[in-house]
């Protein structure tokens, strides 16, 4: 019973009037005996109706859509709120209460929702009215059909919308589960088919990493909040249930799971304790308090867009009437008012009704009394009450001037007028969010940065894995295709590297007046500069990978050339072999100029606040360097060497010298002494490098 | 069990889960709490960019930025967070408080959420300093959290702290606390441990770490290890031992503490004359400093030899870049040696000197001022336990056999009482009920006896109310070891099955003291 009352209403108020029609058509066959469900009932006709005066709740509905839609829905109207949703009035009031106002915790406060649009009064009594007679006219039970059963049976509609709020709507697949349900009416139990809910009913339980079966009814838990089956272990406990009704306010005494009661252990197994959300409970009193604020809001821009099209028109009348309060200055036009005959005082009270000066006897926002002199009384033009003149309790706000078409008064454009600081506060708060996303150029650069560095991630994901095929393939012919894609790749990775740094430097060279925006600008750099030095430190060890292979190549195509001593030959693969060595050098050359780069700029950003682990990066990094370095020196000594490219690596070299004096210096200031030593062995075999490649050439 | 890698997991989270370009906004304890297991150069990977106070009003309008907040619930941080909201200066709002929090919070702030800016609210039990992985401290000095309302009662706001300090402590470590020891003596332990529990009631949903986890058969088999690790809280008073933070500390952690004074991982040198502008503040950390994790718990003479070889290799390897590096080395070196002439050798010479110090009366005054405070705050008719080894014919006949023979090293011959209460704890051992100086707090979690709770696998965290030394951080690892002994010992005769039990000891207190800040908070308190 319970589980069918729900489905009925439980109408997601999204779909439309037609849908739910449809779904109570359904129900409606589904109850009848097989002979009704030939003749398939229409749900609008109150006689065919009758004999569920017992299911009471499927009535009111059709009854409605029968009384009152027709009426309301000629009515097509926007949401007030969010402007995106239009339905009739009834729809809308649904809409409202979902996703605006919050459930309505009894049926108190749901009629003063109603209120402000008068249609739930009207619907109320029509309803009752309808399931008087229709009781009578069955079995007498119109007595029954008291005013205080329903309001019960309204309060289980709220009930319905609350638990909605959350989940989707339940609908019976069919008899048989129907049969089920009946047979245990007191086991919380639900089969689930939906447009929402998955057809499959999960045969294991939901909580993470469980494979505990959940097909028997037995063993099974599923929350009222969340609609999720969890096997009863896992379900939930007492205290997250006790601590979810504190919480929540739910009236319903059904137990939740643990997921539901925002407790989270993200982390079970590792390190890391639990934590708790308790975001659902912030959003649900945060939407009641800004629908008020929100409607107070509107309110007052209402009244804004009267007053300013009221002061367009009198302006258009009489024009010298504004000249001559031009020339005492804007103060004195909220002045204006006070004189009793003046259409700017009509106007102004005609659009919101002023408090009378004996009501008040001090200024309703700092509590300081009024007098005749030094503080005296004032009118806020947009809620009419009382406040002193001090700047923080109101202010003249300048009202622009329209006509009801839209278009502006020439003279003049705006008019000031007194407002106290509530209400300049409620406008603010609608200008505020009309605001689009910032255009800071910032914004636009930091996007592209990122989106960057996505790609440079992608990137070196796929030289990775070619490098990883290059030291597993044998053949040389496969490896100097992969040897040329990866540095093809290479090639990729430099150019996005520079741009990436590139951006960072704009970003850093942003000119901004504000000393914050600076702060932002060089941290953004700096964590770049980081970023890069992370990114080198891989790169190194993968141009040291390659410069292996492309060796390991050229000493067989060397090999071979001899065997065949060819000299013609040998000239073209050598050729060939710069070309795919060529990259390299060149990537590292970049690679030093960023590195250099972030050194020096890395002195000069204060890291006080916090410590620093760049060195040890650094000294890896370094020797790597130096290895790879090596290496080079190796292939130096193998065979004839262009003049240029010997000419190429002492400059690399020298490169090299210098970032390494740079990191031994940046060291000994961090007091990273063993780094430094090691640093230091470092330069002087680089030193050694350098001059024995002088020499040589 | 590591505490600092527990807070940074909650960090890591915190600036994970929100993506962008970001500020992290803290208040004054948060700021420690984070500065001391994160660094910069973690935040700026993670895009937080930029690091301020949110009590900064001052504060420049940057909507293109989404705000991180980490900040104790506090009455002054709610308030600035109140205000933060009312004119949000952020994009977006990602609010961590690191304990729980009250409804009324939760409401107060919805209630100011005018622009609905708010995008999350949570609680990460991050609420403590993680000085070492075993050792912590809450940080309340005499200024911000006076202990004392007077003797042997605790000031409420002091109370609630080191509640909230603890239970964040077993959260972010998920600990099961399952039985809370004090000392009988202690007025001050015994609200703790009943504030604590209450506490720990109200929260217990929060502690059902495994119980609700999918391995379920596997838990089955471990029996009890499914419902978290147990902990046995032992509440410590340091009016039993006034003496730990008074004698020197002898280990190179505590030793700069003792000097210099470790303030969140950073010690300031900006006193000392003849410093270079790049050390005046320099930080010690033992994920960064290979020499400091080494050498954090070596006694002096140790430490000596040790910087030694550390300068001589030095040397060696840099004689090239000599001149300048070790200049620097053994500037910091020559004050270490400084420090070493000042000691015994010297005592004539300083006897001397204070003879020659112009108001020396003053300083006698006081110092009747500090014996008399220390008198009414761990005098003997205060204390309980045996401090100087010497209540019974027994313990006195020890240290005499013991001569100083026995001892390994002179400046280490101390050793706090607390070592040898605990490893009875930990093994059962006390005998009688007069021997037994600690009271049982059976909390919710407790179901079986004592014996049974202390069986098997158990974390110790220590706690010390009226603040701890890093002299006891250091003994902690004596408990583990003489835990560990006498376990083998007692195991190896039984046959096939080893019942080596997987002890740990975490030592923290309200603050962490030298002598200088223990006189003075002590002073302060007794003769405000």
């Amino acid at each position: 019973m319970e589980g069918r009352k729900r489905r009925v209403f439980g109408g997601n108020p999204s779909i439309s009037i037609k849908d739910t029609k449809l779904n109570e058509n359904q129900d409606i066959e589904q109850h009848e005996d097989s002979s009704t469900e030939q003749n398939p009932i229409i749900p609008n006709s109150p006689e065919t109706s009758m004999p569920f005066v017992e299911n009471m709740e499927i009535l009111p509905r059709s009854k409605f859509s029968e009384l009152q839609i027709t009426a309301f829905q000629t009515q097509q109207q926007q949401c007030p709120i969010c402007t995106s949703f239009i339905g009739t009035n009834q729809e809308i009031n649904i809409h409202l209460d979902r996703f605006h106002f919050g459930k309505p915790s009894n049926i108190k406060q749901q009629n003063q929702l109603y209120n402000d649009n008068d249609g739930l009064n009207e619907m109320k009594g029509a309803i009752f009215g309808f399931l008087k007679t229709a009781g009578q006219k069955v079995k007498g039970l119109g007595d029954t059909i008291t005013n205080g059963k329903f309001s019960s049976e309204l309060e289980r509609l709220d009930m319905l919308y609350s638990d909605n709020e959350s989940t989707s709507k339940q609908t019976p697949t069919g008899m048989h589960s129907r049969a089920q349900s009946s047979n245990y009416p007191n086991q919380e139990h639900f089969e689930t088919s939906n447009i929402e809910q998955p057809v499959q009913i999960p045969k294991i339980c939901e909580y993470d990493g469980c494979v505990n079966n959940v097909e028997t009814d037995k063993n099974k838990f599923k929350c009222p909040n969340c609609y999720k089956i969890y096997c009863k272990e896992h379900g939930f406990n007492e205290k997250a249930r006790h601590m979810h009704q504190k919480n929540t306010g739910t009236r319903a005494n059904t137990p939740i799971c643990l997921s539901c009661s925002g407790i989270s252990l993200d982390n079970r197994f590792g390190i890391g304790g639990p934590s708790k959300s308790h975001f659902h409970l912030f959003e649900s009193k945060r939407s009641k308090m800004v629908k008020k604020s929100l409607l107070e809001a509107n309110r007052i821009q209402k009244r804004l867009e009267k007053l300013s099209v009221g002061y367009a028109n009198i302006l258009s009348q009489n024009q010298s009437f504004f000249n001559t309060f031009d020339t005492f200055g804007k103060r004195f036009a909220g002045v204006s008012g006070s004189t009793s005959t003046s259409p700017l005082m009509k106007l102004e009270r005609s659009v919101v009704t002023w408090e009378k000066d004996k009501d008040a006897d001090a200024c309703y926002l700092c509590q300081h009394p009024f007098n005749s002199f030094s503080n005296r009384r004032h009118h806020c033009r947009l809620c009419g009450r009382l406040v002193c003149g001090k700047k923080t309790c109101s202010s003249i706000l300048d009202i622009p001037l329209r006509f009801e078409d839209g278009s502006q008064p020439k003279y003049k454009k705006f008019f000031g007028t007194r407002a106290c600081f509530t209400c300049t506060r409620s406008l603010s708060l609608i200008q505020e969010r009309q605001i689009p996303v910032e255009k800071i150029p910032i914004y636009g650069l930091y996007n592209a940065l990122t989106s960057i560095n996505d790609h440079i991630e992608t990137v070196v994901n796929n030289l990775q894995r070619l490098v990883d095929q290059l030291g597993n393939s044998v053949n040389i012919q496969v490896k100097s295709r992969l040897l040329n894609q990866s540095n093809l790749n290479r090639k990729e990775l430099q150019k996005l590297l520079s741009s990436y740094d590139g951006i960072s430097k704009r970003i850093a060279g942003l000119s901004s007046t504000s000393e914050t925006d600076v702060r932002l600008y060089k941290s953004i750099r700096q964590s770049v500069m980081q970023d890069l030095q992370l990114k080198t430190i891989k790169l190194s060890s993968i141009s040291q990978i390659l410069l292996n292979q492309n060796n390991i190549i050229l000493g067989n195509t060397n090999k071979v050339q001899k065997n065949i001593k060819l000299s013609t030959l040998k000239g073209d693969s050598s050729s060939d072999t710069t070309d795919i060595s060529l990259p390299i050098p060149e990537i590292k050359a970049l690679d030093g100029a960023i590195l250099e780069n972030a050194t020096n700029s890395d002195t000069g950003i204060e890291t006080t606040e916090f410590q620093s682990n760049l060195p040890e990066r650094n000294s890896k990094f370094i020797e790597s360097n130096i290895s790879s370095s090596q290496t080079v020196g190796n292939i130096d000594e193998l065979d004839e060497i262009d003049r240029e490219t010997l000419v190429e690596k002492i400059e690399i070299l020298r490169e090299q010298r210098i970032l390494v004096q740079g990191y031994i210096k940046a060291a000994s200031q961090k007091r990273e002494w063993s780094t430094a030593s090691s640093l230091n062995t470092s330069l002087s075999e680089l030193d050694n490098e350098i001059s024995s490649l002088e020499r040589y050439l | 069990m590591d505490l600092l890698e527990s807070i940074k997991y909650y960090i890591e989270r915190m600036v994970t889960e929100v993506k962008g370009m970001k500020i992290l906004l803290l208040d004054e304890e948060t700021t420690g709490i984070l500065s001391v297991a994160s660094t910069q150069s973690f935040l700026l990977s993670k895009e937080t960019f930029l690091v301020d106070k949110l009590e900064n009003n001052k504060r420049e309008k940057m909507k293109q930025l989404k705000c991180i907040v980490f900040i104790r619930p506090t009455e002054s941080s709610i308030t600035s967070l109140v205000q933060e909201l009312l004119e949000p200066k952020y994009s977006e709002y990602y609010i961590y408080f690191s304990n729980t929090i009250k409804k009324s919070v939760i409401e107060t702030l919805a209630e100011h959420d005018e622009y609905e800016v708010v995008r999350e609210i949570k609680e990460f039990y991050a609420d403590y300093y993680a000085i070492l992985p075993n050792f912590f401290s809450l940080g309340m000095t005499s200024t911000n959290y006076p202990l004392f309302m007077n003797r042997d009662t605790w000031n409420s706001e002091a109370l609630t702290r080191c509640v909230q300090g603890l239970m964040s402590l077993f959260l972010s470590s998920k600990l099961v606390p399952s039985m809370i020891k004090y000392e009988g003596n202690s007025r001050m332990g015994f609200q703790l441990a009943k504030e604590l529990d209450y506490q720990i009631n109200v929260e217990s949903g929060l502690f059902n770490y495994y119980k609700n986890n999918g391995e379920k058969n596997t838990s089955k088999k471990k029996g009890d290890s499914d419902k978290g690790k147990k902990a046995v809280l032992v509440i410590l008073d340091r009016k039993n031992d006034p003496l730990t933070p008074l004698l020197k500390q002898w280990t190179y952690q505590a030793m700069i503490h003792e000097i210099f004074g470790i303030n969140n991982g950073r010690v300031d040198l900006s006193a000392s004359t003849d410093i270079r502008e790049e050390y005046k503040e320099i930080v010690l950390s033992v994920d960064q400093d290979e020499f400091f994790k080494n050498s954090i718990h070596l006694n002096f003479g140790d430490l000596g030899i040790k910087i030694k070889d550390y300068v001589n290799n030095f040397e060696k390897q840099h004689k090239s870049t000599k001149d300048k590096l070790s200049s620097q080395e053994s500037g910091s070196i020559e004050e270490m040696k400084k420090y070493e002439t000042l000691q015994p050798s010297s005592i004539h010479q300083l006897v001397e000197a204070l003879k020659n110090i112009p108001g020396l009366s003053q300083q006698i005054d006081d110092m009747i001022t500090t014996v008399q405070v220390l008198l009414e705050f761990g005098g003997e008719k205060y204390r309980q336990g045996d401090l100087f080894q010497n209540k019974n014919i027994l313990s006195r006949g020890k240290s005499v056999i013991r001569g100083l023979k026995g001892v390994e090293n002179v400046y280490t011959q101390h050793k706090s009482n607390y070592v040898d209460t605990v490893s009875k704890l930990i093994k059962n051992q006390f005998r009688t009920k007069n021997d037994h100086l600690l009271l049982n707090f059976p909390t919710t979690f407790q179901s079986k006896s004592e014996a049974e709770v202390l069986d098997g696998d158990v974390v110790v965290v220590v706690f010390f109310v009226g603040g701890v030394t890093f002299a006891e951080e250091n003994d902690s690892h004596k408990i583990v070891q003489t835990v560990d002994s006498t376990i083998s010992s007692i195991s190896s005769p039984q046959a096939g099955i080893n019942t080596k039990r997987n002890v740990s000891v975490i030592v923290g207190g309200t603050n962490l003291l030298n002598s200088t800040t223990f006189l003075d908070n002590l002073k302060n308190t007794f003769f405000p």
